[in-house]
């Protein structure tokens, strides 16, 4: 009943509690009896202590007192007395039923927001992709969402009541908190097993707490036997393609160093002065099978996949969050220009990262004893693509140092890096230089916008005509 | 007899002195110049005047078909016959607009790159027939899109990837073989130039709000 009234409109409660003390103060002053009726008002003031503030309720109880002084037929030497006793009632009433009808209101709100809470995490965990569960401390399973079901391939509802380590066994061995164990809030790799006894590797997120009932673990588990399989088999292509372009990179060598001594086979077969020679003929044959092994990669490089189109904003996103930190222990000023929506670019996202690292590195080693050290990364749009300018503080390439040639005696580390960075760069029709005529030591980088990747390389040739004849 | 001038443009400082003193003994040619650099080649073509220039690809920091363009513009209008130990597909097809007249592959015979020489001189193209090949098969290679035009099945093996599904389920909810599904993850992994199904999912989401957008 009292909640029905609570769900009135305010202004049906504040009609009623009017209408109420208008039929009240009506049957005091038509019926004649020797009592007091100023106490019935208390029921208006029930009513309107819903709605109204504390002062509004001291106001109409003020009234009510008035009217039902005017309207009693007592006698005027009790009136002040009978007044005050009526008003005191009629407030205190008004006011009570005001505060009790505020927390009401106020457990109900809180009761409507926690089943609505209860509600979303309900739903969050019966659709969440993750398995959800949670046990005791002797790993005996308590609850379990549909996906946990689905990943341990049970029957739905069948995992309470069961043992996790039948399919989990890591999570048998976490220790149960107690005052000498903390809590635990982790997460870790391992392996699981479903009841069809196929196993499969899940990363678990889990964290364990204590409860009435005694100690518990919470637990969410995830698959990641196809990331695994993805992971591996995306390690082993990009180690066949960074071989690949390795081994074109020193075949290539290997087929200019072979033509050079072809080139002097030739001359001294010539000038007739080996003529006869088996030696000299020996070599020529060797040379020539050299030649022949070293040509071998020309006939496997139209084999290859085409470079796919990459959304360069995210490569460079992936970038930054793997430098930044690195940036900030080593004490390097990043500045980062990059503005968003350049348009996506042939590459190959992991050996475009590779590179983007090699240069960090080589970056990182040219600023280690330096005081100042800052590295500044910027893109922006060139005709029909993007070029990346990666600069440093450092103290920049001596000149006429042959930078992207192999093997380099006078490299901090292999002298491979810059070598297969642009053997990278050129695989998926970019390339990367070193700009001589910045201000600070700079490379850059030039990607075809995805699209005709042939008429963006004749853009950069033309493009390039000042730097040749500069 | 007019000789024939020539211009040696190549980094590798044992070949092109090779080179030079094959074409010493061949009384038809002359050779201008020898150039280790781009900037230097175009400072001979400045000087005197070229009939042929013998270029390489590689040269050091820039690339023979930036020399090319930077040739031409400086009013170059002889010939090119690229000396090369390899160069790409697309390298091969830019140097080809530029206007060369043959690719000479370094691990030819000395011999034939003297035949090389007279057929361009003589105005004829030199097509060295492994460089003809890589240029063939890349014309004949199929553009990889790089749109988000997917087909059916692409759909359908990304819709799984969205519900959770492993490669396993997914087989079994379509009736193909586990390998099917392999190879068509594999797929858009490639379109969508990805490694990880994690990145197929953002990726994949955020291009179909892109498309949304667009639309």
């Amino acid at each position: 009943m009292t909640r029905r009234i609570l769900d009135w409109s305010p202004a049906a409660l504040l009609a009623c509690g009017a209408a109420l003390i208008a039929v009240l103060a009506l049957i005091d002053w038509q019926v004649e009896i020797n009592a007091t009726l100023g106490f019935l008002y208390i029921f208006p003031m029930v009513l309107l202590g819903t709605v109204l503030g504390w002062w509004q309720l001291i106001l109409v109880a003020i009234f009510c007192t008035a009217l039902s002084d005017r309207l009693d037929p007592f006698p005027a030497d009790m009136e002040s007395a009978r007044d005050g006793i009526i008003f005191l009632t009629l407030a205190t009433t008004g006011l009570l039923s005001r505060t009790v009808t505020k927390s009401y209101r106020r457990e109900m709100e809180s009761v409507a927001a926690r089943r609505a809470a209860e509600e979303q995490l309900e739903f969050l965990i019966e659709s969440s992709p993750a398995a959800i569960l949670t046990m005791t401390a002797d790993g005996e399973i308590l609850l379990a969402n549909p996906a946990a079901h689905r990943l341990l391939g049970v029957a739905k509802g069948s995992l309470p009541g069961q043992r996790i380590t039948r399919y989990i066994p890591a999570l048998g061995s976490i220790p149960s908190v107690d005052e000498s164990v903390k809590l635990f809030r982790t997460e870790m790799q391992t392996r699981g097993q479903r009841e069809s006894g196929e196993f499969f590797l899940c990363d678990v997120f889990f964290s364990t707490y204590i409860t009435a009932g005694g100690p518990r673990l919470a637990a969410l588990v995830v698959d990641a036997s196809e990331q695994l399989r993805e992971r591996e088999e995306a390690s082993l292509q990009q180690l066949l393609e960074g071989s690949r372009i390795l081994v074109a990179a020193v075949s290539h060598e290997v087929r200019n160093v072979c033509g050079a001594i072809g080139m002097m086979h030739e001359n001294l077969a010539r000038s007739g002065t080996l003529k006869g020679n088996q030696d000299f003929e020996a070599l020529g044959s060797l040379v020539e099978t050299l030649s022949k092994i070293a040509s071998l990669e020309l006939k496997q490089s139209v084999g290859r996949d085409e470079p796919s189109a990459v959304d360069l904003n995210e490569v460079l996103t992936d970038l930054r969050i793997v430098i930044e930190s690195t940036c900030e222990e080593s004490e390097i000023e990043l500045h980062w220009r990059v503005p968003p929506n350049l348009p996506p670019v042939y590459a190959d996202r992991h050996s475009l990262m590779q590179v983007l690292l090699n240069l960090t590195k080589n970056s990182q080693r040219a600023l280690e004893r330096l005081t100042r050290k800052a590295i500044r990364i910027s893109a922006s749009r060139t005709a029909g693509g993007v070029s990346i300018h990666f600069s440093d503080s450092g103290p920049g390439i001596p000149p006429g140092r042959k930078l992207f040639q192999p093997l380099q005696r006078e490299a901090d580390a292999t002298g491979l890096g810059l070598y297969l960075s642009r053997a990278f760069m050129r695989s998926f029709r970019g390339d990367l230089r070193h700009d001589p005529n910045a201000p600070e030591c700079t490379f850059v980088l030039d990607l075809a916008a995805a699209g005709d990747a042939e008429e963006y390389r004749s853009t950069l040739e033309n493009a390039a005509h000042t730097s040749v004849t500069g | 007899m007019q000789r024939i001038r020539l211009l040696l443009v190549d980094d590798h400082i044992l070949f092109r002195e090779g080179l030079r003193r094959l074409l010493v003994s061949e009384p038809e040619f002359e050779t201008v110049a020898e150039c280790g650099t781009a900037a230097q080649a175009l400072a001979a073509l400045v000087r005197s005047p070229v009939d042929i220039v013998l270029l390489d690809f590689d040269l050091e920091d820039e690339t023979g078909t930036r020399f090319i363009s930077a040739a031409q513009r400086a009013g170059y209008r002889g010939k090119i016959l690229m000396v090369t130990a390899g160069m790409s597909p697309l390298d091969i097809s830019v140097a080809r607009k530029l206007g060369i007249s043959g690719i000479f592959l370094k691990h030819n015979s000395p011999t034939s790159l003297l035949d090389a020489i007279r057929t361009v001189a003589a105005g004829g193209f030199w097509t060295d027939p492994r460089a003809e090949q890589i240029s063939q098969d890349f014309v004949k290679m199929p553009a990889k899109s790089t749109g988000n035009q997917l087909t059916p099945r692409e759909q359908d093996v990304l819709q799984g990837v969205f519900e959770g599904l492993t490669n396993k389920e997914m087989a079994h909810q379509m009736g193909i073989s586990l390998s099917s599904v392999k190879a068509t993850l594999q797929s858009l992994f490639d379109k969508l130039g990805v490694r990880t199904r994690g990145q197929l999912v953002r990726i994949a989401i955020e291009r179909s709000v892109e498309t949304v957008r667009e639309s």
